[in-house]
């Protein structure tokens, strides 16, 4: 049988290389900057960080690569590539898990965020811990195993007795989900008349209304960043770090973005070391 | 076109019942997609969705999403073609077990998928060649999680797509002195044209929509691995709902558009050559 066209071996390879040569160099090009800080950043604290961000790299002339996810999510990854110089987790907890397993070398308090029950504008604001409990609320919580807000709302009911019963009201009744800001999502939608999340998430909700009850004044998260042992440039980290505890930069954004700020600073003579 | 005319001509009740009813699942469905949409855009605005493209880092994640996706499209292909024709003309007593374990990416939960990368490039081979070209955490490492996923979906497609084709035109043409090599590049090849578009327009739907695995094996950078989905992703992470729909829109309209274009494009080839089952 005789051929005598191009073959189309070489016609596919041709078109296909020409096609998947020009989008790699049109993806490739955008990056490839030296003086990078990386940093694990859960994506519950982007808005501040990126502001931070911006502002320690038009000062320093510094290149800040963020990594947003889970916390959980960003734990595993930064252990398993071993690779990364900033962890900033959206609870404490993830830091003593990475401490445990040696992956911190130093932590700095930066805020701290308090639960709250978020509201859904369809639902009268729940005024006490008795409201919980009615079969016709819908409670969203998020998951004891996953989340922080889960866990430490766990272990504040438990001292007072209280939480087998939320738990089991909440299965029947409502829903636990993975992370804190399905929990809001939720009730946004309207899918959940009220919810346990952070005062800090709540602020992104400015149309619910929130309710403080005392039961849940102890539950309280810390917001730490934290210098990892794979760190490529510890003093670049740790000027980052320092950056965000300074009184008129970090602190500054965070306390805008909702949050409590611990009460330590870090001078501005100290930014310039 | 055959089917079509007959069943302008047939006019039973039995006939006409059942084409109705057809048309109840099919209109059922559609309008439960539109309600879909209809209910989210409640929630967002047109302004919104054109305030997008003033965001830097959104326009970016939108043409690495596109550009992510056609390459991980056109690699898939270059394994599902070969390996469908293999598993639709080969027996083997392997041949079952080929194919679940082509199939375990769609097993998977995708952030698995994710993870089992991430842990693979972190082996001793993985780094030596991380130590060349960067894959976790850069681009290659989004084309590789999209191209898991769309080669396990292509291959399920290419398999089908070679297996429906008449395999005699195959045999005469080697009798007649073809090569196997020849029977597909001038005979199997050209005749799967339809199921290769086929398959490539899913693997593409597939791989644009693709986050799990990115997630994970890519992070969630911004102005470097940030493809549409992580946008919505990030979004939602801080309860900008409005934006994240925004995105989720602004993704839908571009997947149909192009969609729309490529099957146009396909039709329109199949006209202008008679013949050619495109």
């Amino acid at each position: 049988m005789k051929m005598n066209t191009t073959h189309p071996f070489f016609a596919v390879l041709l078109v296909t290389s020409i096609i998947v040569g020009l989008a790699l160099k049109l993806m490739l090009s955008p990056y490839s900057k030296s003086n990078t800080l990386k940093i694990y950043c859960a994506a519950a604290l982007r808005p501040p960080l990126e502001n931070i961000a911006r502002e320690f790299e038009s000062r320093f002339d510094q290149h800040i690569e963020f990594n947003f996810g889970g916390s959980q999510t960003l734990l595993s990854n930064l252990e398993t590539t071993g690779d990364g110089d900033l962890f900033i987790p959206a609870d404490d907890s993830y830091l003593q898990l990475a401490e445990q397993r040696k992956l911190i070398q130093q932590i700095f308090p930066i805020a701290k965020m308090h639960a709250v029950i978020l509201n859904s504008k369809d639902h009268p604001p729940i005024k006490n811990f008795a409201e919980l409990f009615d079969v016709k609320l819908k409670l969203a919580q998020a998951n004891p195993d996953a989340a922080a807000i889960g866990n430490l709302t766990r272990n504040a009911l438990s001292k007072i007795n209280r939480w087998g019963e939320l738990k089991l009201h909440t299965e029947k009744y409502g829903s636990f989900h993975a992370t804190v800001s399905e929990v809001a999502n939720a009730v946004e939608l309207g899918a959940a008349d009220a919810g346990i999340v952070w005062d800090t998430v709540a602020f992104h909700y400015p149309k619910l209304k929130i309710s403080k009850l005392p039961e849940l004044d102890k539950i309280q998260g810390n917001v730490s960043i934290a210098i990892l042992q794979s760190t490529r440039s510890a003093k670049l980290a740790l000027k980052f770090a320092f950056f965000c505890k300074a009184r008129d930069r970090g602190r500054e954004e965070f306390r805008q973005n909702g949050f409590q700020i611990t009460d330590d600073e870090v001078l501005p003579s100290q930014l310039d070391r | 076109m055959i089917q079509k005319n007959s069943w302008r001509n047939r006019s039973s009740f039995g006939d006409r019942f059942f084409w109705f009813s057809l048309a109840v699942i099919i209109s059922t469905y559609i309008t439960f997609l539109v309600a879909l949409l209809f209910a989210s855009s409640f929630h967002t605005s047109s302004s919104s969705i054109l305030r997008l493209f003033s965001q830097s880092e959104i326009r970016y994640a939108l043409r690495l999403s596109l550009l992510s996706s056609t390459v991980s499209t056109l690699l898939s292909l270059w394994i599902a073609v070969p390996s469908g024709y293999y598993l639709a003309r080969c027996s083997s007593p392997l041949l079952k077990l080929i194919e679940v374990i082509m199939d375990i990416p769609l097993i998977l939960p995708p952030l698995v998928v994710g993870m089992l990368l991430l842990i693979l490039f972190q082996t001793p081979p993985g780094r030596w060649l991380q130590s060349h070209i960067p894959v976790t955490y850069a681009i290659p490492s989004i084309i590789i999680a999209q191209g898991v996923i769309g080669t396990a979906y292509a291959v399920r497609m290419m398999k089908d797509a070679f297996a429906s084709l008449d395999q005699r035109e195959e045999k005469v043409a080697q009798t007649l002195g073809c090569t196997a090599s020849q029977a597909f590049w001038y005979i199997a090849f050209p005749a799967a044209k339809r199921g290769i578009f086929s398959a490539a327009i899913l693997t593409w739907a597939r791989c644009f929509g693709e986050f799990g695995p990115i997630l994970v094996f890519s992070g969630a950078t911004r102005l470097k691995t940030e493809v549409l989905p992580t946008s919505i992703y990030l979004e939602m992470s801080i309860g900008n709902l409005e934006n994240a729909l925004a995105v989720s829109f602004l993704m839908i309209g571009v997947a149909v558009l192009l969609l729309l274009a490529f099957r146009l494009w396909g039709e329109s080839a199949s006209i202008h050559k008679p013949g050619t089952a495109i």
